[in-house]
């Protein structure tokens, strides 16, 4: 085996020794300018190829053209509200009522896309319970899916006040609260509304 | 402050790669030295991380910095740093910077650098991180322990999915870059981005002609779906660039024949188990390569060879699904539930699987615009133009892959094309890059404009 490598070792030089030899003359300066152009037109012609021109003119210059205001706005607040918008925003005015030992009662995602999506137009409704507990540092929830015996530790829950769909934060001061929560929450099917668009048929759909 | 710590904990893991690549006996040129040992670097502070949750200390800047000092220590034990060998690099005529050269270094700067700044300023925004590896790391940092309330309370709550269990690199990559202080982490996924790229020009220039090298990183870069993910935090990414760094020293090393290359590769193959579990699956087929390639089953030290070959990533792999999940973390994992033994209809199945990975996912061009058909139309160029095989290694390493996801489709009840033939397809990328770099055709291509340019 050592044989062999010393073998390529060596048909290696070699060849990279023959193709010095033309490498060592000088590039031609003319030549050299023409490479420039060449280089500037094959660049050219790769982007205005029509796939590469719709992704750099759809996405690349969007994204350059946002830098400079966002170069503006570094706060880490501005850029949490940005990207996770609305239901970042509730997630943090439930945190701020709340406490570690508190739990939270979330209603099923219809309940909210029924009552509030004229309002929140949420691209991903956030209501999903890991996702609640990724923004929440450390506050638990429960929903509808949870055991009985779960459910009877939830000490606040979000619901949406009827006249106004607001959605507001409970304090689950009694068992009747609860149980009068559970019973509305019950109504509605669980599920994820993984787009905006699938949230929206929904809300068409139940407020005609 | 966060500059600061980045800048202390980095030098460490840098310095501890460069001294991995020490203590191997091959010849890099600057920038694919810089490249090899960050990344490396990187990797080995994932299992540092391990490390210290292992022996029970605190998940926390300070331990993870003291570990990785006693690391560096270690690794310079037998071989001390030494000034000369590390800046001894190979540098030849060729590879100096030629002026025309600089369109295509713009372009992939400019690409490079919007890609970095979205890395870094937006938080992270995928549903699959923020339930998974991210939910893990930032709990991790949190109460200073991967046991934390994530795999203790939570599924006391609700079912966690298999998003917190995925293979751990990305993970502990968040962990380290929040201990590094930064609120989102992400910015690991930059720096292998950016060293990958580092190290494809740079090795692509000492083969091929620098204009054909630029063309090549830019029909890379300019490959949108793979494009996003360089700024959205996931798994899939940096695994296709192990994978295509594990493979292109595999292809080095069947060519040469030199250890170096054969331990180059069975580290990046390793990080890209450690970063996808599915890539285990592939790597047996790396180990019967390497006992066809020497032609010899009596020979000793080839059988050690393809055995240890496959038996590193394996180690990940039970590092992680046995020790970990399982006996530690006691993480509710299924994956045998989920393989099926369902044969009927079989050749039905198959056709209309290949038919939909290719029309689903390899022909969609909004996901790879030109980044999938084009290598493929130059790849068949040079296999009937040229008639050459030269660096088909890459491509059998595609169609390994291919042929595995098939065969996990066809066995595997979770498995979709939509979205892990989507990911996973990740991987044919930079073997298709590389293989095209080393193709016959290129390589002509090369020299003509080399010799055109000198003569």
């Amino acid at each position: 085996m050592a044989k062999q490598s010393k073998k390529h070792k060596a048909k290696t030089k070699n060849s990279a020794r023959q193709k010095n030899t033309n490498l060592n003359n000088t590039p031609n300066g003319f030549k050299v300018f023409l490479l420039h152009i060449i280089s500037i037109v094959a660049l050219f012609i790769f982007a205005n190829l029509p796939m590469n021109q719709k992704w750099l003119k759809g996405r690349i210059q969007k994204y350059l053209s946002n830098i400079p205001k966002q170069l503006n706005q570094l706060d880490f607040e501005t850029r949490k509200k940005k990207k996770w918008g609305y239901d970042y925003a509730i997630m943090k005015f439930i945190k701020k009522k709340m406490t570690l030992s508190d739990t939270l009662l979330v209603p099923p995602s219809p309940y909210l896309v029924e009552k509030t999506f004229h309002k929140t137009k949420s691209q991903h409704f956030w209501v999903k319970p890991r996702v609640f507990y990724y923004h929440s540092n450390g506050i638990f929830n429960v929903d509808i899916e949870n055991a009985d015996s779960t459910l009877q530790k939830a000490t606040h829950a979000i619901y949406v006040n009827n006249k106004k769909n607001n959605i507001r934060l409970i304090k689950i001061k009694n068992p009747v609260i609860r149980k009068k929560l559970l019973n509305t929450f019950n109504q509605y099917e669980i599920r994820t509304f993984w787009s905006k668009r699938e949230a929206y048929k929904y809300y068409k759909k139940h407020n005609q | 402050m966060s500059i600061l710590k980045f800048i202390l904990g980095f030098t460490v893991l840098f310095l501890s790669g460069n001294a991995i690549l020490n203590r191997l006996k091959a010849s890099f040129s600057i920038l694919e030295k810089i490249s090899l040992a960050g990344i490396l670097g990187l990797g080995l502070g994932t299992f540092e991380i391990i490390l210290i949750e292992s022996i029970s200390l605190p998940v926390n800047y300070i331990y993870f910095i003291i570990t990785s000092m006693a690391v560096l220590v270690l690794l310079n034990i037998q071989k001390p740093f030494n000034f000369h060998h590390a800046l001894n690099f190979s540098a030849s005529k060729e590879e100096r910077f030629r002026s025309y050269e600089i369109y295509y270094v713009l372009s992939i700067f400019v690409l490079f650098i919007i890609s970095a700044w979205r890395c870094y300023y937006f938080p992270i925004t995928p549903y699959d991180s923020r339930v998974g590896i991210d939910l893990v790391a930032k709990y991790a940092v949190a109460e200073e322990t991967i046991k934390s309330s994530v795999f203790t309370i939570l599924p006391k709550y609700h079912f966690l999915g298999n998003q917190p269990i995925y293979a751990p690199f990305a993970m502990l990559m968040q962990i380290i870059f929040r201990l590094f202080g930064f609120p989102f982490g992400k910015l690991w996924l930059t720096l292998i981005f950016l060293f990958f790229l580092m190290f494809a020009y740079s090795r692509f220039r000492k083969v091929i002609h620098p204009t054909l090298a630029g063309f090549l990183i830019i029909l890379f870069l300019v490959i949108p779906e793979l494009y996003a993910y360089t700024f959205l935090i996931q798994t899939d990414y940096s695994n296709a660039l192990f994978m295509g760094l594990g493979v292109f020293f595999f292809y080095e090393f069947y060519k040469h024949r030199f250890n170096s290359y054969f331990w180059l590769s069975v580290m990046f193959i390793t990080l890209a188990c450690w970063t996808r579990t599915e890539t285990i699956f592939f790597i047996p087929f790396g180990s019967l390569i390497i006992l066809w390639m020497y032609q010899t089953l009596k020979d000793i030290i080839v059988w050690k060879k393809a055995v240890l070959f496959s038996l590193f990533p394996l180690l990940t792999i039970i590092l992680w699904n046995i020790i970990y999940l399982k006996l530690y973390l006691h993480a509710d994992t299924e994956t045998v539930n989920k393989i099926t033994f369902d044969f009927s209809n079989y050749f039905e199945r198959v056709t209309s699987n290949i038919a939909n990975m290719f029309d689903r996912v390899l022909f969609v061009h909004n996901y790879w615009s030109y980044g999938f058909i084009g290598p493929l139309i130059l790849s068949g160029i040079n296999i009937i133009g040229y008639k050459s095989l030269k660096g088909s290694m890459f491509l059998l390493w595609a169609l390994i892959i291919f042929f595995m996801f098939l065969v996990f489709l066809l066995h595997i009840k979770d498995v979709t094309i939509a979205n892990t033939f989507r990911r996973g397809a990740f991987k044919f990328f930079p073997l298709l890059i590389f293989y095209l770099a080393y193709s016959r055709m290129f390589q002509k291509l090369s020299e003509k404009i080399t010799n055109w340019e000198h003569q």
